[in-house]
């Protein structure tokens, strides 16, 4: 483990690596192999317990639930990543424009990064759904825009007090381009808050997939999303108990172990991080 | 990953099943008192009845008010406000003879004069009234009511354009539904106050979001004949009714455990099993099974080019097993229906469950011939119904292990709701709430899209017959006719017919006299709460 | 000079305003759904359609639907609902008051356990202790609100039947009925909040001790109780108050599913029930609601500030 940065070596970071991993795996694996085709109904195997044929039980379709949730993992994790790019994307370009540019451009991005903030997120996400449409694409559009303002936020604030220091000042002296300021001085050192900004979207977007699903507009079926997977299950919450936890469980863990790794890499950019003795 | 439909041992086929539940001790001496709270899962959208409604509205307010006639049990239409009703030979004139001593809420005593002021405020286009169009000549139907004629105190004639068979049927409509009213309805500008009418029930309070509670009426006098349908003897027990708005249905579903709600009807089927289960262990609820009226569909948009070829509809059909998706989405607990005559209804044989047979081979083979190469049919769909959504899921795993490339889009309802009006779809899962009368079903759904987009069955042959249902004065008559309606469509396949939608109501072990029926919403006088439980 | 700064503020958060007004108002009418179709349900056809449309005042231009509602709205007439023609101010007033209620209660248990456990983790920064508060409170943010709601009445009003499931009773009707029916949605809140601001309180209380007056304090000897609590404390709730608007918005983004899973006649469901509805002068009137509430929150928050930290009061 000496290869790692100190703050990483801490157990439960370790944990948490080595849980994304598993998860990142599994997620992989699903695209190639699953024990069960995830799509397949079957009369006969309706509403199974966690048994020997079905490690987790089966759905009222009578879908195999572990097939269905190694899928549901490729699904999950690629929506939020998607979600996280997006937010990237729109948030640094809105952010930087309004910290280095100021003026009429930081007034106007600024008031539409209140007017969003003010906005609470996931109705905002669920109204744009409905604008864009359904699908694996318009939950991605909807969320991805929604957190757009937080990471626009937090990067314009960074960007103004680097547009403040001695290097970008001096790079304006020598009269290089704002583009290229923008690109060598700026991008650079938003780096760091922007990677643990894009863990905890990451985390946020998976649970909001989920939460949109239950409120019925996340990734529609047969495609399984685990938040899909749940909100179907959850009416069957006494009969097949299996449905809700085993879904719920697994957004529980991959919260958790990618909360983590936020934890990690926040305390490894952060210069008043003393190791553990 | 490719998907593979597997047809695994037998299929599950629906049985009729014994609930032994339903028909639990019944032996209980009747008691007065109580309240009977009951979940609804949305708001009501006013208490003026047929204006600002939807299912709710209509639910609560057949408590409050009642019209001149009323569906019975059967769905045969019976006499509720009126004691007899002649009708001329000519099918045109229609003369109620009212009962004598029936009582407004506020005491006035129900004569024509009430009569005649309802009908006239009905239709008024100012009212809004939202049927108004079976009425006024504009509708499909083109029936126009001429003149409404006080001939007595307690006689009132209705004068129509044209013979009407289903004149009555539609005047019993629980959507458009005609309770006779006071003026004291409405304030001197027109506007809607509250509805005073006749009913078992008056209005009580509602609290907007919340619960809307009526009250016993003490000055009802109920019909002799026994309670049957929505008329018969109507005997309030409960002194109040409590509307409680619940939103979630599985929370509804808790809150009958837990002693919070007395009924709740039109559950999802997802949970009959453990319902069932809490029935057998515990006994502390009860579960009532009924078919209903409600017809389940898959649309198809004859104008899509695709679709449009009748060998690609067919392929379809043959596609899909009926039974199959029917057993999902019912949990076998109901039998499918191609044809829009119910089940339940009087008209229905063996006949008008024959369908395309399933024939995934022969499907491959017609949707060849059609030249399809492929292309994405999209199947729309909501989780709102969670049936629909089922439905959806079944058919295009079918439809795909058939060799389509079928893809489901989930909307929201409104979404889905303004496509179908607007004919915007391909495929789409859907459902058709309760009609009395196949006529009245196939009215819903035949016609021209010129005339109105979410028409599903542009044929003038099948728009020929459909006229002829309104002037089929006997039921042999009707039955001719709706046989050839069923002819045509498996001939032509404009619609893909899947099942009358069954439901469960549950309710608390100590409520009793309920009983469900076909219009799949409760009737809640002949109801009581035995002592155990009153007194909340 | 307070006045001449709340004028100053309330000025600046306009443009906010509006942007969410014109925002919210174009947003809803490119969302598909026609109101007036929902309206008239299932016994459709164009004329009654085209009737309920003029009715909702849906037939006119855009630009002179929008000023007409911003007309009506600034002088305190937030219209009526499409659905049942409610009055949608007091209405609004009436959820709000429900969702008010779960969310102070969510937020003060959170903060009881957040405060002490945020500043006692930071004092045992990167110790055995810290570690586990900062972990617990990692997997407490890690549970989905929605899903512990599920949880919750599937243990304790399902399966022991000890807490009702479902619905809301006011206060003044029954104090103890009040805390039953409001128990378990606040449960479900609870800890997600309690994870946040212990995180949020952690890591401005680490700030707050890396400062020179606070080793000054030790340097003289004071007890570290004291210097936890006298000089500590207080400055590092300043920084996690000027969070709240934002804590506040995540607690009314997760009541949106928790009243809907419970039941509860609040702002949430209200809001999420019209966007289903596409009721729009209700959905108009609660999301400008809920701006207001933001921008009055963070302008109080603002007025606030000098009085609580020393270091901004003299300068």
């Amino acid at each position: 483990m000496r290869f790692l940065p100190a703050p990483f070596r801490r157990p439960v970071y370790l944990l948490s690596f080595f849980g994304i991993a598993a998860l990142l795996l599994a997620a992989v694996l699903g695209a190639f192999y699953t024990p069960y085709d995830p799509l397949s109904l079957s009369v006969d195997a309706r509403l199974q317990g966690p048994s020997w044929d079905h490690w987790l039980g089966t759905d009222h379709f009578g879908r195999d639930l572990l097939s269905r949730l190694l899928v549901g993992a490729a699904v999950s994790f690629r929506v939020s990543l998607a979600t996280v790019t997006v937010a990237l994307v729109l948030g640094v370009t809105l952010g930087t424009a309004a910290g280095y540019f100021r003026g009429l451009a930081d007034r106007i991005v600024s008031s539409i990064i209140d007017a969003f903030l003010a906005m609470p997120g996931i109705l905002l996400a669920l109204a744009l759904i409905a604008v864009i449409g359904p699908g694996e694409l318009g939950v991605i559009a909807a969320l991805g825009i929604a957190y757009t303002p937080n990471v626009a936020r937090v990067v314009r604030g960074n960007v103004l007090s680097l547009r403040e220091t001695n290097f970008v000042e001096t790079a304006q002296i020598f009269g290089h381009p704002h583009w290229y300021i923008l690109w060598r001085h700026i991008v650079p050192h938003v780096g760091g808050p922007l990677t643990v900004l894009a863990s905890a979207y990451f985390a946020q977007a998976l649970l909001s997939e989920s939460v949109l699903s239950f409120l019925g507009l996340g990734v529609p079926p047969p495609h399984p999303s685990w938040g899909g997977i749940l909100a179907e299950g959850r009416r069957f919450i006494a009969d097949a108990p299996w449905l809700t936890i085993y879904p719920g469980l697994l957004i529980m863990i991959s919260l958790f172990c990618i909360n983590l790794l936020g934890d990690a890499l926040r305390d490894y950019l952060d210069p008043r991080f003393e190791p553990a003795s | 990953m490719r998907l593979a439909l597997l047809l695994s041992g037998t299929v599950a086929l629906w049985a009729p099943q014994v609930h032994a539940a339903a028909g639990a001790k019944q032996s209980q001496e009747p008691v007065f008192g109580g309240v009977i709270r009951v979940a609804i899962n949305s708001d009501i959208r006013s208490t003026n009845p047929g204006v600002r409604r939807d299912g709710n509205t209509d639910t609560v307010l057949y408590h409050i008010g009642e019209s001149l006639v009323a569906y019975r049990e059967d769905l045969s239409v019976g006499p509720l406000l009126a004691s007899r009703i002649e009708i001329s030979e000519d099918h045109r004139t229609f003369t109620f003879f009212l009962r004598q001593g029936v009582r407004f809420h506020n005491g006035a005593e129900l004569t024509s004069e009430q009569v005649k002021w309802t009908w006239d405020r009905l239709l008024d286009p100012e009212t809004g009234f939202r049927c108004l169009d079976y009425y006024d000549g504009s509708g499909a139907s083109g029936l126009k009511i001429e003149s409404v004629d006080i001939l007595g105190r307690y006689k009132i004639a209705f004068r129509l354009n044209k013979p009407s068979a289903l004149f009555l049927d539609r005047m019993a409509s629980i959507p458009c539904q005609t309770p006779i009213l006071h003026p004291e309805s409405v304030a001197p500008d027109g506007s809607w106050r509250r509805p005073v009418a006749t009913g078992p029930y008056r209005l009580g309070e509602w609290d907007r979001g919340k619960s809307v509670t009526l009250l016993r009426f003490d000055g009802y006098v109920p019909r002799s004949e026994p309670r049957n349908g929505l008329t018969g003897k109507k005997i309030a027990y409960a002194d109040r009714l409590v509307f409680q708005v619940t939103p979630d249905r599985i929370i509804a579903k808790s809150s009958v455990y837990a002693g919070n709600i007395d009924l709740l009807f039109a559950m999802p089927l997802s949970a009959h099993n453990e319902v069932q289960r809490r029935v057998e262990q515990r006994g502390d609820v009860k579960i009532y099974h009924q078919d209903t009226l409600d017809w389940t569909v898959l649309l198809m948009q004859t104008k899509d080019p695709l679709l449009s070829d009748v060998r690609m509809r067919r392929a379809i059909a043959h596609a899909i097993s009926t039974e199959m998706v029917t057993t999902f989405a019912t949990y076998g607990l109901a039998p499918p229906n191609p044809s829009a005559i119910a089940r339940a209804t009087r008209f229905w044989r063996p006949y008008y469950g024959q369908w395309l047979s399933y024939d995934p081979e022969l499907a491959r083979e017609l949707a060849r011939e059609a030249g399809y190469e492929g292309q994405v049919l999209t199947i729309q769909a909501n989780r709102k119904f969670s049936y629909m959504l089922d439905n959806a899921v079944a058919i295009q795993a079918m439809l795909n292990a058939a060799g389509f490339n079928a893809r489901i889009e989930v909307y929201d309802w409104a979404t889905q709701l303004t496509r179908f009006l607007n004919g915007d779809f391909q495929l789409s899962s859907f459902g058709y709430s309760a009609r009395s009368h196949p006529a009245l079903l196939y009215g819903n759904f035949t016609g021209s899209k010129e005339v109105r987009e979410s028409y599903q069955w542009d044929d003038p042959l099948a728009i020929r017959l459909i006229e002829k249902l309104e002037t089929a004065f006997t039921d042999a008559e009707t039955r001719k006719i709706l046989d050839r309606l069923h002819r045509e469509m498996i001939r032509q396949v404009p619609i893909i017919g899947l099942y009358n939608d069954h439901v469960i109501d549950i309710s608390r072990a100590n409520l009793h006299g309920y009983e469900p029926w076909a219009f799949g919403r409760p009737r809640l006088w002949g109801v009581w709460i035995s002592h155990a439980g009153a007194g909340r | 000079m307070i006045l001449k700064f709340l004028l100053k503020r309330i000025l600046a958060s306009l443009p906010t305003l509006f942007i969410v007004s014109v925002f919210v108002f174009l947003l809803l009418r490119m969302v598909p759904g026609d109101p007036a179709a929902l309206v008239v349900g299932d016994v459709a056809n164009s004329a009654e359609l085209a009737r309920v449309r003029a009715e909702m005042g849906l037939d006119k231009p855009l630009p002179a639907q929008y000023l007409l509602w911003l007309a009506d709205v600034l002088r305190g007439d937030f219209g009526y609902s499409f659905m049942n023609r409610e009055a949608v101010l007091p209405a609004l007033m009436e959820r709000f008051q429900v969702t008010v209620q779960v969310i102070a209660l969510a937020f003060l248990l959170s903060a009881a356990v957040a405060i002490p456990a945020g500043v006692f983790a930071a004092w045992r920064q990167n110790r055995r202790a810290d570690i586990a508060i900062v972990t617990s409170a990692t997997l407490l943010l890690s549970v989905p609100s929605f899903w512990m709601g599920i949880l919750l009445i599937l243990l304790f009003g399902v399966k022991l039947g000890w807490l009702p499931t479902l619905g809301f009773v006011p206060f003044q009707q029954s104090p103890t009925e009040w805390l039953l029916h409001i128990i378990m949605p606040t449960a479900a809140l609870v800890f997600v909040e309690t994870a946040i601001l212990t995180r949020l309180m952690r890591a401005s209380t680490i700030e707050v001790l890396g400062q020179e007056y606070i080793t000054y304090a030790r340097s003289k000897g004071l007890p570290e109780s004291i210097v936890l609590r006298r000089h500590t404390l207080k400055n590092a709730i300043t920084p996690t108050l000027t969070m709240l608007g934002l804590i506040l918005g995540s607690l009314l983004s997760g009541t949106v599913v928790i009243e809907t899973i419970f039941g509860l006649p609040g702002l949430g469901r209200f809001l999420i029930d019209a966007i289903y509805a596409r009721d729009y002068p209700v959905i108009q009137g609660t999301l400008l609601f809920i701006v207001l509430i933001y921008v009055a929150i963070n302008i109080v928050i603002d007025l606030l500030y000098p009085l609580l930290d020393p270091r901004v009061r003299q300068a």
